[in-house]
C-alpha cells in the first residue's frame, strides 16, 4: 500500500490495510489464474513428495452442505472394511458399497426451512444432484436472482456454468467454489476408510428394523448416525434409508446441521430419483450451455 | 486389511483433498497477506510457504477449526518471522494487528456467497456509494491500476492530496462495512 496511513490507531490501520487487500482482489486481471498457478506450483511440489507423507490428513468434518452431496459422489472411491465390524456398521458399509456401484444417479435436495439470508444457498433447497459411478458429479440449482447454476466434475475437470454459459473450469475438482471446505457444514465427508473411523469414533451407529417411508409401501432398512457429543463438527443425525435388496440408499437425512454463516439449524434431505441411464455428455459442461 | 473391490474408481486421496480446501480458502489467503505485507513478490513467496507448512503439519490441523483460520495462523507466524528479517524502514505490522486483520477475515468468511467475489458484495455496495471524488480515486487506483503521481497529474493536484483522498475512501469503506455488519465494531 502506498499511501500514507499516518494518524490512524492500529485498528483502524489494520481496517484500512485490509480494504486496500480486499479492492485488490476485486479488481486484479488474471488473479485466478495467477493463484491457480501458484497453488499448481505447491501442490507439485508435495506430489513429488517432498513434503512428506499424505497419511496424516485426518477425516474432516465439513461444515456445509456439499458434503451431503460429496459422500454421495464419493462413496464410490471407498475402502470396505471388511472385518470387526458391528452389524449397523456393516449396513452403513453395505449401504456405502451400493453407492459406489456404477451407474448413473439422481437426487433431489431439500432444505428445511429454506435459507433466506443467502440466495446462492436459498438455491440448494430443490437443487438435483447427478452422479456417475462416483466419477462424475453434476449439482443443478438455481443461485442469486435465479440464475441457473450448474456445478459439476466429469471425472477429470470441474467446471460452473452460470446463466448458460462458462464461467470456470478447474483441472481435478474445486471449480465454482464446489470444492468444500468452508462450505460444506453438518456432513460427513471424504476419504475412507478415514471416514468410516471417523463416524466409529464421533458417530454412533444403529441400524433399525426395515419400515417404509410415509406414503410409501416398500420396507427400507433405517441407519442412523448420532452424533457422540457436540465437539463433533457436523450434523446431529444422519439417517439412510436403504432398499434391503440392493442396499442402494433412496433417501439420506442430515439433520440439526449448519449452514455456514447461519447459526440455524437445519435438515438437508437427498431423496434417489432415478437409476436411469444418463446422455453420456451429461457431465460436460458444454451439454449446459446455451450455445448447444 | 481394507480391501478394494476391482470395479472400484480409486479413493480420493488426502492430498487431493488438502488440494481442495487449498483452493477454496486461495483468495481469502492472499487477501490476508496482501492486507500485511506491501512486496506483492514476499506475498507469493509467502503464500507458498504457508500452504507447503500446512501439509507438512495437516496433522495437527485441528478439525474445529474451520481451514483458513488455520491458513491465516500458520501465514500470521511467517509474516512475523518476515518482519523480523526484513530492512527496519519496512512497514511491519504488530502481532496485535495481524490478529486483527485475521478476526477480519474471519468475518468475511462468514459472509454469504461460495466465493471471495460473492462474499465482497458488500464492499461492491460500499464503492458505489462513495462520494464521487473518492470513488474516482478509487476506480482510478484499483480498476485501472493507475499509480498516484498518475492520478495526481490527471486531477490536476499532488500525489500527497490523491494519497490522502484514497486513505480516507477506504477508512469510509471499512466504516460502511462496519454498518452492513460485515466488520463487527468489537474487534
Amino acid at each position: 500500500m502506498e499511501e500514507s496511513s499516518d494518524n490512524l490507531t492500529p485498528s483502524r490501520d489494520a481496517d484500512q490495510r485490509l480494504v486496500h487487500a480486499l479492492l485488490l482482489h476485486l479488481h486484479e486481471q488474471q488473479g485466478a489464474a495467477r493463484r491457480e498457478a501458484q497453488v499448481s506450483k505447491v501442490m507439485q511440489a508435495i506430489g513429488g513428495g517432498k513434503m512428506g507423507s499424505p497419511s496424516r490428513l485426518r477425516i474432516v468434518l465439513f461444515r456445509t452442505v456439499y458434503a451431503a452431496a460429496a459422500i454421495i459422489f464419493i462413496a464410490a472411491g471407498i475402502f470396505f472394511f471388511v472385518s470387526s465390524q458391528t452389524p449397523a456398521m456393516a449396513s452403513l458399509n453395505d449401504i456405502l458399497g451400493a453407492l459406489a456401484r456404477p451407474g448413473d444417479r439422481a437426487f433431489t435436495v431439500q432444505v428445511e426451512p429454506p435459507d433466506t439470508e443467502d440466495p446462492s444457498r436459498h438455491g440448494l433447497h430443490n437443487a438435483t444432484l447427478y452422479t456417475r459411478d462416483g466419477k462424475c458429479y453434476l449439482l443443478v440449482r438455481k443461485g442469486g436472482r435465479g440464475v441457473e447454476l450448474f456445478d459439476g466434475y466429469d471425472g477429470r475437470q470441474s467446471w460452473r456454468v452460470r446463466n448458460g454459459e462458462i464461467v470456470e473450469t478447474r483441472e481435478g475438482l474445486g471449480a465454482g467454489g464446489m470444492g468444500v471446505p468452508e462450505s460444506m457444514s453438518g456432513a460427513l465427508f471424504v476419504d475412507l476408510p478415514q471416514i468410516l473411523q471417523g463416524v466409529q469414533n464421533s458417530y454412533n451407529v444403529e441400524v433399525f428394523d426395515s419400515k417404509p417411508l410415509p406414503g410409501t409401501a416398500k420396507s427400507l432398512r433405517h441407519v442412523l448416525l448420532r452424533r457422540k457429543s457436540r465437539e463433533v463438527r457436523g450434523a446431529e443425525t444422519i439417517e439412510i434409508f436403504a432398499d434391503p435388496a440392493n442396499a442402494m440408499p433412496q433417501r439420506i437425512v442430515f439433520d440439526q446441521g449448519k449452514f455456514q454463516g447461519s447459526p440455524q439449524l437445519r435438515r438437508l434431505t437427498f431423496n434417489l430419483t432415478s437409476q436411469s441411464p444418463l446422455p453420456a455428455d451429461w457431465f460436460s459442461p458444454a451439454r449446459h450451455t446455451s450455445a448447444r | 486389511m481394507p480391501s478394494m473391490p476391482s470395479n472400484q474408481s480409486a479413493p480420493i486421496q488426502p492430498i487431493a483433498l488438502f488440494e481442495i480446501l487449498v483452493r477454496d480458502n486461495a483468495d481469502s489467503l492472499t487477501a490476508f497477506l496482501r492486507a500485511s505485507v506491501d512486496d506483492a513478490a514476499a506475498v507469493d513467496d509467502l503464500f507458498q510457504e504457508t500452504l507447503l507448512i500446512a501439509w507438512r503439519r495437516i496433522g495437527e490441523f485441528d478439525r474445529s477449526r474451520p481451514f483458513g483460520a488455520w491458513l491465516r495462523g500458520i501465514a500470521k507466524r511467517l509474516v512475523l518471522a518476515y518482519f523480523r528479517k526484513s530492512a527496519r524502514d519496512l512497514p511491519h505490522l504488530s502481532e496485535e494487528m495481524l490478529d486483527h486483520l485475521d478476526s477480519r477475515m474471519m468475518q468475511v468468511d462468514r459472509q454469504p456467497g461460495d466465493t471471495l467475489d460473492e462474499k465482497l458484495a458488500a464492499l461492491r455496495q460500499c464503492v458505489e456509494r462513495l462520494a464521487p471524488m473518492f470513488r474516482e480515486s478509487i476506480d482510478f487506483h484499483y480498476r485501472e491500476q493507475r499509480s498516484t503521481d498518475w492520478i495526481a497529474q490527471h486531477l490536476s493536484t499532488t500525489r500527497e492530496a490523491i494519497q490522502k483522498r484514497l486513505q480516507r475512501a477506504r477508512t469510509q469503506l471499512a466504516e460502511c462495512l462496519q454498518r452492513k455488519t460485515v466488520f463487527s465494531a468489537s474487534t
